[in-house]
């Protein structure tokens, strides 16, 4: 079976989407890079989630809506259950709003109780978005170690370098946190 | 997208009477790290909000996703088979 084409991935309507329904969630990786002002590309948006089972709850309702399916490599149609959401670390989906890469830890095993504290909330269109610190995606980056992470290691970390030079705070309004 | 802004120079570099004159060197040696990142990129993205960021990701995706594979061919030149 193949899959239909879809859109490319509307990161603004997935981020509402999980907060319709209310879903505990931090933003990671490459789209928690590009909201600190890293000049980067992505397709997909990774976030790290909160595995109480009433968040996964949330997060299979919200799933559902989605219509949410997993990327498989053999091409059958695997739909994210409470099973997998409950027991499985990486779940790399395919929705009707784009790619979305749903995992439980990155980098050394820190789940979403560790990502937490090292995010901050910024202000997307009309809604609130836990985006872990840039300090925390280089070191889930440096951990990972897999070539495409080192390949964007440099931007990060000069990014990183120019924001405290700007000395970007909280107070900023360019930040647009809360 | 956005009316251009005015930067302030980029951390670092000599302003005014100070700066030397705008050439190569000059160039490469305050435009770019070491390890040869764009830093005027990056200065640039710094003096965006949040939203303005994730919307210039979003541009490049809906750009690049022209040329996705799952898109039929516009030329009956490229539907060789």
């Amino acid at each position: 079976m193949t899959l239909p084409p879809t859109r490319p991935t509307q990161f603004v309507d997935l981020l509402d989407a999980l907060a319709r329904h209310r879903v505990e969630y931090v933003v990671v990786g490459a789209v928690a890079a590009a909201i600190a002002g890293v000049p980067i590309v992505t397709h997909d948006l990774d976030v790290v989630f909160d595995p109480a089972p009433a968040n996964r709850a949330r997060l299979l309702a919200a799933l559902e809506a989605l219509d949410a399916r997993y990327l498989d490599p053999a091409d059958r149609l695997i739909r994210p259950d409470a099973e997998r959401l409950a027991s499985l670390r990486l779940h790399l989906l395919r929705t009707r709003l784009g790619r979305l890469d749903l995992m439980t830890t990155i980098g050394p095993a820190w789940g979403f109780a560790d990502l937490a504290p090292r995010s901050r909330r910024y202000r997307i269109g009309e809604i609130d978005v836990p985006v872990l610190d840039l300090e925390a995606v280089i070191q889930s980056k440096e951990h990972a170690n897999r070539p495409k992470d080192r390949a964007g290691l440099d931007v990060l970390r000069e990014t990183l370098r120019l924001r405290r030079a700007r000395s970007v705070s909280p107070d900023d309004p360019a930040e647009e946190t809360r | 997208m956005w009316p251009p802004r005015a930067l302030p120079p980029l951390p670092g570099v000599p302003c005014g009477d100070e700066a030397p004159p705008y050439d190569d060197a000059f160039v490469e040696r305050f435009a770019f790290s070491p390890e040869g990142v764009d830093r005027t990129l990056i200065w640039e993205s710094l003096h965006r909000t949040p939203s303005e960021r994730l919307a210039v990701l979003q541009g490049f995706v809906d750009g690049l996703d022209r040329f996705a594979p799952d898109d039929p061919p516009t030329d009956p030149a490229d539907a060789v088979r």
